[in-house]
């Protein structure tokens, strides 16, 4: 950057902006190359792997390796459990928080200050993973999917965020329909809730991702491996044939079909979101900034 | 706890029973939420009881009897060189993700905005904003391919004519290690909070500045700088908030048998003696407990600080 120091003034300007340029996309090299080269191991056959390991591009591509995780492994199971848990959990996180966020928008009744303080002590203090697992098995949720469904359910963050949005709306509508006799509930379902799809939107896609990648409560909670959802089930292809590094060069020949299942596995349980995810950015970043100017 | 801008107005005296009953319908709204809440926030607090109690999984939280004496689980804490080492390892660590993940965000924030053309910049934005919204698990996977033995590095190091070398199987490595890839994941998304308070600087600020004849660095310097030093602020004190907290994910999914003891925080201390050794419930407990309350007290502190610093806090 200090070339531009010697330099005269609009020439100084067009030195950063090519700078800036050729640094910004070699940025995104560094965030692509760990995808690629996953995406292009698991289309690898073993001996091209064991061959020449990375490579820009496969010379005999296969998919060899993603029939193995489909067939070979709990793979498919574990999808349709994850789509499972995503779909029911975020419906009841989203119950849960929008309700909640809705009431708590609402000014001047008794006992406001109390269960916003209540809510916003949780994001500073909690009682950790120990009691949560007791408080789980003392339920009798030890083992059962909805474990995973209604334990994780509140976010408090995701919460605010809506409340947020609920308190910039306009209480206009909200009045009207109240003087026409409208019940509270019919004003937050057929009024309120409508104007909020941004939002919803918005937040919903929080609650979607966190609960596709939910690993660690479905590894303490469901012992059946049946249960188990996506990411949980890449982690025992990850983990168990060999563990992540034990990397000795001698042993390639054995281990390297394995290396193709684990990329191959990676892709797949990461394909749902990067479906997704380029389409929707706009939405995941609008929660950032209406949370970000409160909370 | 927040700011309190909700007080009640004294100007219609009514009675308690009255504004109670006038509001029911909001008490409805609130009440499947409140009671989750108490059920599942607060219920886990009530456990950390269980730190001052000789925990028997027969007898329940309710039902186990207390240590004897009561703060026995404590004194085994901190006779544990184990916890202890966690312990220091956790704020060693602490720091430096803070330290080495906080500067990033904000450089990338200064320089996208720089760039001109939207569409760029929004397709560059999906790219770096990207692997945030993955799992622990899968950026381990991926990072395996980069560093382990048949990874990418390796090849580079073998086509180069070196010795290939098991970065994650060295102890000396894995931290630095975790430190990237946090990065890695965390930085793109991190900057949009950067760039959304930029986007809310007036551009009238700019074009005093212009006329006044400031250049791009004074700009950065003196209007977008200032603007978002505020929202810096606020994610340096999230951050120290976190400090004890951070990442149980990432070790757990980034860490093998062999490097485990320098990547060993309190939480994956507590994950491993309680989940994966013999478990003893009211140890553990204590453990959490003690982390919980000097998290606590790390945020409340920064938490001053920023208010000394006139930047508003958080709470």
């Amino acid at each position: 950057m200090n070339r531009e120091g010697t330099t005269g003034k609009l020439r100084k300007v067009e030195g950063f902006d090519v700078f800036n340029v050729i640094f910004l996309l070699f940025l995104a090299l560094i965030v692509i190359i760990p995808f690629y080269y996953t995406i292009v191991r698991s289309f690898l056959t073993q001996q091209e792997f064991i061959m020449n390991g990375t490579t820009l591009l496969p010379r005999q591509p296969t998919l060899g390796n993603y029939r193995d995780i489909f067939v070979g492994t709990g793979m498919m199971r574990a999808f349709f459990n994850s789509v499972l848990y995503t779909v029911l959990g975020t419906a009841f996180s989203m119950f849960l928080a929008t309700t909640l966020a809705y009431g708590l928008s609402k000014k001047n009744y008794p006992g406001r200050a109390l269960f916003q303080n209540m809510i916003i002590f949780t994001m500073y203090f909690g009682g950790g993973v120990v009691p949560f697992f007791l408080l789980i098995k003392d339920l009798g949720l030890y083992g059962n999917r909805f474990a995973v469904v209604i334990a994780l359910a509140f976010n408090a963050f995701n919460m605010i965020i809506l409340r947020n949005f609920f308190e910039a709306l306009p209480p206009d509508l909200e009045e009207a329909a109240m003087l026409d006799g409208a019940s509270a509930v019919r004003i937050f379902w057929q009024i309120v809730l409508p104007l909020m799809k941004p939002a919803l939107a918005t937040v919903t896609l929080y609650f979607v991702v966190d609960r596709w990648n939910e690993w660690f409560w479905s590894n303490l909670v469901l012992i059946d491996s049946k249960m188990w959802p996506m990411q949980l089930e890449l982690r025992q292809i990850l983990w168990t044939s060999s563990q992540m590094a034990a990397d000795v060069p001698a042993e390639i020949g054995r281990r390297t079909y394995a290396e193709g299942m684990k990329a191959a596995a990676v892709i797949v349980t990461m394909l749902p979101i990067m479906c997704v995810y380029p389409f929707l950015q706009k939405y995941f970043a609008k929660g950032v900034m209406i949370g970000a100017i409160k909370s | 706890m927040e700011h309190n801008d909700t007080a009640l107005p004294h100007v219609r005296k009514q009675s308690l029973g009255t504004r109670i009953l006038k509001n029911r319908w909001i008490y409805l709204f609130l009440l499947p939420g409140i009671a989750f809440v108490i059920l599942f926030c607060y219920g886990p607090m009530y456990g950390l009881v269980v730190a001052f109690k000789d925990y028997k999984i027969s007898k329940g939280i309710l039902g186990s009897p207390f240590a004897d004496p009561w703060f026995s689980n404590f004194t085994l804490m901190l006779k544990d060189k184990r916890f202890i080492a966690a312990f220091f390892n956790t704020i060693r660590m602490g720091l430096a993700y803070i330290i080495t993940g906080f500067p990033g965000p904000i450089i990338l924030a200064l320089l996208l905005n720089e760039l001109h053309g939207s569409r760029y910049k929004r397709t560059l934005q999906v790219i770096y904003t990207f692997p945030n919204f993955l799992s622990w698990v899968i950026v381990g996977g991926l990072m395996t391919t980069i560093f382990a033995g048949e990874g990418v590095v390796n090849s580079l190091i073998r086509a180069a004519g070196g010795q290939t070398y098991g970065f994650l199987t060295d102890k000396g490595l894995i931290r630095p290690l975790l430190y990237i890839t946090s990065i890695w994941k965390g930085t793109g998304w991190s900057a949009i909070l950067y760039l959304a308070g930029i986007a809310s600087i007036s551009p009238e600020l700019y074009e005093a500045a212009e006329v006044d004849g400031a250049n791009r660095y004074h700009k950065m310097l003196y209007i977008t700088w200032p603007e978002i030093r505020s929202t810096a602020v606020i994610l340096l004190i999230l951050s120290f908030g976190g400090i004890m907290s951070k990442g149980y994910d990432q070790i757990l999914n980034m860490t093998n048998a062999v490097v485990r003891d320098a990547a060993e925080t309190i939480d994956t201390y507590i994950y491993r003696i309680t989940f994966q050794e013999k478990p003893k419930y009211g140890f553990s407990t204590a453990i959490g407990l003690s982390k919980s309350v000097i998290n606590f007290c790390f945020l409340l502190i920064a938490n001053k600080l920023a208010k000394l610093l006139g930047e508003g806090g958080i709470m």
